[in-house]
């Protein structure tokens, strides 16, 4: 058998990746930062999408939310809860209200105001003041 | 010590893999479609999920816009934001601040590098919302 490189091997005769034998589906082998690595489904210091912005970090947030106030008939205002964990480097990507038990109120937007501070905007679109249930909300928060 | 077939090594025996000595902590190897790779945080092909959507970018823009005044009721706006692309889905927008009687109902990519935003005003008088930073996710799939 003639010699030949190990770096000129090709498939099939190279063996798995170091590691491989023992990783559980669907799991990506990912550096540890000193010359090695794991194999695991958490991109521990985030990830780029097609060389667009670098996510840090995405957490799915449920929340039981007690609004404080009646938003008043034909208005708009914000609301501030504390949601531990949020930073101001973090986007809210989309938001669920857990039921629609108040007609007329809706939820267009949620924004990190401040550390651990989630600000929702409620809409009353309604003749009538009326006033937002306290119940779970679930929300995603992208971290760039 | 026996001869074996280098595809027959065991684990225990087996060297890291290219690169992984000077990648840095939590980088994967990504294929660049020509025999070889790199250590990145970036999925430059995109990333699918289960099977799912092939999603190819996700960018998070944080353009300021100037909305025009409008009376009360439905307005619908465009404006320039370099790098959108009629594949993109705008999986939210954010309005920093409370403009009274002012909401959001939607946006979508209407052509490329340009957002149309759907606003509502609860209001019978005029608004003008001011000029400010908006942020928007933008999924491309």
């Amino acid at each position: 058998m003639a010699a030949i490189q190990h770096k000129d091997m090709v498939s099939p005769a190279v063996h798995e990746t170091k590691g491989i034998s023992t990783a559980a589906v669907g799991t990506t082998g990912h550096s540890n930062g000193a010359g090695s690595e794991t194999y695991t489904k958490d991109f521990a210091n985030g990830i780029q999408i097609g060389g667009g912005t670098l996510v840090t970090k995405a957490v799915l947030y449920s929340v039981f939310i007690t609004p404080g106030t009646p938003i008043t008939a034909a208005t708009v205002s914000e609301q501030s809860f504390t949601v531990s964990g949020l930073t101001t480097a973090d986007t809210i990507v989309l938001h669920n209200k857990g039921t629609t038990n108040v007609s007329d109120i809706l939820t267009p937007q949620a924004r990190v105001s401040a550390v651990n501070t989630l600000t929702i905007l409620f809409v009353n679109v309604g003749g009538a003041d009326g006033f937002p249930g306290a119940e779970t909300f679930t929300f995603l928060a992208l971290r760039s | 010590m026996a001869n074996v077939q280098h595809s027959a090594i065991p684990n225990a025996d087996l060297h890291e893999p290219k690169g992984a000595s000077g990648a840095a902590s939590g980088t994967v190897y990504v294929a660049d479609g020509a025999g070889s790779g790199s250590w990145s945080k970036n999925l430059s092909g995109g990333v699918q999920i289960g099977g799912g959507t092939l999603f190819t970018k996700l960018v998070i823009y944080t353009p300021t816009l100037n909305p025009s005044a409008f009376v009360g009721g439905d307005s619908t706006q465009t404006f320039t934001v370099v790098g959108l692309s009629t594949t993109d889905t705008i999986l939210s927008i954010t309005k920093p601040t409370v403009s009274a009687d002012l909401f959001i109902l939607e946006a979508i990519v209407s052509a490329t590098d340009t957002l149309r935003i759907h606003f509502y005003n609860l209001a019978f008088g005029t608004i003008d919302p001011p000029s400010e930073i908006y942020t928007i996710v933008a999924l491309r799939s």
